[in-house]
């Protein structure tokens, strides 16, 4: 509790310092710490950048957070700590930084031996926010034996205004935890589903700028835009293959909706299921040789699979009524499931049967998991209005990300950045 | 699902093949001869009929054809003359074009099937003339043309009874003026998953579309588009504000 407080003061503040720069910033809470994984304790940095690296620990649902303010006098890179005084930090590790003219310098001291066991230099880059989210990342993975996933974006959409015809949408990039957002598209007429490439330089997204839905895909740096399907019909659920050629997606063009997988080079469509039912949210699994999907070919939505060349699709989910808008990152899945009249986001194995539920809210829907699997950010309700929310895949720590101007929905977690 | 696609043709069907009853009913009722004029909000007036339609109606996916007890008359086809019962399912094998069309109840089913029912007699199929509406009751807020939202029940693509009359009066209006073109916008609730929402929606407007095609109107004449959750009426998060959100609206292109 004290813990979770004084992270949240951080926050604030980092908050209030950043406010002027970016007014769009999604404000970020704090609404679980995680009290279990590995203690470690981050020194007070010049520039704040220890707070930033301590929520992106925290968010991992991996790390204990011991408060910085804790190791004040023990915060300058490279000096000897006596250690029985690192013993008293009650932390398994120290982590200490320095700003150079070079960029971000970190190392990891573990408190029982005293001793440096890693260090890292982070070279400079315009954004600062990243150099602290790159410290976190090399944190991360050393001590977790995962590749860090904190140096990521998010994209999502929002909405300003209540009627209709005075709704305005847009399709923000941000950075994973919210701040530096940019406006990379902006609409009178709804904006959908917006979908990574896999080296994160562009997205998928529908649009009904048109009137009618349409599938563009835009590149996030140069703004450059190409509508790929227009079809009679629905032009929808667009996702990005790993080897960034083809696009699978749902359209209704021959009757009702089904998948196609579109080759972007050429512009042709292949059609690979055949059902009377809804065929739609398909998502590729990292080796791209097999497509999860939502059907409700059984009679309710449910979760299948498939070869992505066409073939026969295997039921994935069996438990509960609705189970819908799969993420797949290496072997989890995360999905929409409905649990007694409330829409959740779970996960599960690939392959095997059971579910965890992660989220607690009535409405949360389009999870998307980061690209190393051990958080989900979906899209939720809060006070009638639309948030995004970041769960660690154990459920330990829980973050919520409130836009100041309108809804925020439909977030995409961007694989890692090149 | 599977069970809830097959409600749309039988529904519709029904309503088709009770429409029509109805209209031999009122025909040997006055005596009149084919006029090309439906009669409107009875569908189920003789609950007996529409029974017994129902159980008729529940063979269109299995190509029964035998006859059945409607007899020929004025069809509901914006005034083509049809004959009902003879099984041979003309809707599907395209004889739509020519002046008489021949409406099989396998036949009903089958044009569902066919997406979009194009093999549903074109426009110059109708003998009737125009019908009671006319294209500026459009702008008349007493018309029951005025009335252009049709609302589904939670998680279903079947149109309710009670909006029949609305669709029937839109359907003869734009059978009568084959200029007249709609798009029929679907919409969802908030709850499930976007894109499956769409998909949703997309089928209530093409339940829609598939009612007004049965109806006479051209296939070209109405266009859909699947708007999902993304279009709320209301911003509401209750069944009250749910119930509003799923519908189809008519929109009437370039008026």
């Amino acid at each position: 509790m004290k813990i979770n407080n004084l992270i949240r003061s951080f926050v604030l503040l980092l908050t209030l310092a950043f406010a002027g720069s970016a007014w769009a910033d999604l404000e970020l809470r704090i609404s679980k710490t995680s009290d279990r994984g590995i203690p470690i304790v981050i020194a007070p940095m010049p520039g704040g950048a220890h707070a930033i690296i301590e929520a992106d620990l925290n968010r991992s649902g991996r790390f204990q957070i011991v408060s910085s303010s804790r190791a004040t006098n023990m915060a300058t890179f490279g000096a000897a700590v006596e250690p029985a005084r690192l013993k008293m930090l009650g932390a398994a590790f120290l982590v200490r930084g320095r700003r150079t003219e070079a960029g971000l310098d970190v190392e990891i001291i573990s408190t029982v031996t005293g001793q440096r066991d890693s260090s890292y230099r982070i070279g400079n880059l315009a954004n600062q926010r990243r150099l602290a989210h790159k410290a976190a990342d090399k944190i991360f993975e050393y001590l977790v034996k995962l590749k860090g996933a904190f140096d990521t974006r998010l994209v999502y959409v929002t909405v300003e205004g209540r009627a209709v015809e005075q709704r305005v949408y847009r399709l923000y990039v941000a950075d994973a935890d919210g701040y530096n957002p940019k406006v990379v598209l902006t609409s009178r007429k709804p904006v959908m589903s917006p979908s990574w490439s896999y080296d994160g330089s562009q997205i998928a997204y529908v649009s009904f700028e048109r009137g009618t839905p349409a599938i563009f895909t835009q590149n996030i740096f140069t703004g450059e835009k190409r509508m790929v399907s227009a079809r009679r019909g629905i032009n929808g659920a667009p996702s990005w293959s790993p080897n960034g050629q083809q696009l699978a997606l749902s359209l209704s063009v021959d009757g009702n909706p089904e998948l196609y997988v579109l080759t972007l080079a050429n512009g042709a469509f292949k059609r690979l299921t055949n059902s009377r039912a809804i065929d739609t949210e398909p998502n590729w699994t990292q080796d791209g040789r097999s497509i999860i999907f939502t059907s409700d070919r059984g009679g309710r939505p449910q979760l299948y699979e498939m070869p992505a060349t066409g073939g026969s699709p295997k039921r994935v989910t069996y438990d509960g009524t609705y189970n819908s808008a799969a993420d797949v990152v290496d072997n989890k899945i995360a999905f929409v499931r409905r649990v007694s009249g409330a829409f959740r986001i779970a996960i599960m194995e690939r392959g095997r049967q059971g579910a965890s539920v992660v989220s607690d809210g009535r409405f949360d829907e389009s999870p998307s998991l980061a690209p190393n699997g051990t958080m989900v950010v979906y899209a939720t309700q809060n006070g009638g209005r639309g948030t995004l929310s970041v769960v660690s895949d154990n459920g330990y720590a829980k973050q919520e990300l409130f836009s100041p101007g309108g809804d925020v929905r439909e977030p995409a977690w961007s694989p890692y950045l090149r | 699902m599977k069970s809830m696609k097959w409600m749309v043709p039988l529904v519709a069907s029904v309503l088709v093949i009770s429409g029509c009853s109805q209209m031999q009913q009122s025909a040997t009722g006055s005596g009149a001869t084919a006029g090309g004029q439906q009669t409107y909000g009875q569908q189920a007036a003789d609950p007996a009929t529409t029974g017994n339609r129902l159980a008729t109606g529940s063979a269109v996916g299995v190509n029964t054809g035998g006859a059945g007890t409607a007899a020929r008359s004025t069809s509901s086809f914006g005034g083509a003359t049809g004959s009902f019962g003879d099984g041979r399912g003309n809707l599907v094998g395209g004889i739509g074009g020519s002046s008489t069309s021949t409406i099989g109840r396998d036949g009903v089913g089958d044009g569902f099937g066919s997406a979009g029912g194009s093999g549903l007699s074109g426009t110059d199929n109708r003998l009737g003339g125009p019908g009671n509406y006319k294209v500026t009751d459009l702008n008349d807020p007493a018309s029951i043309l005025s009335r252009r939202v049709i609302y589904f029940a939670y998680d279903q693509s079947t149109i309710e009874p009670e909006y029949f009359e609305i669709l029937d009066a839109h359907s003869e209006l734009l059978a009568s003026n084959p200029n007249l073109t709609i798009r029929l916008e679907g919409h969802a609730d908030e709850r499930g998953s976007r894109e499956y929402n769409v998909a949703l929606s997309e089928r209530r407007a093409q339940s829609v579309k598939q009612f007004m095609d049965l109806k006479g109107v051209g296939s070209e004449q109405s266009q859909t588009v699947a708007y999902g959750e993304e279009l709320p009426l209301d911003p509401g998060h209750d069944e009250a504000a749910w119930s509003k959100n799923r519908r189809v609206e008519i929109k009437y292109i370039g008026r």
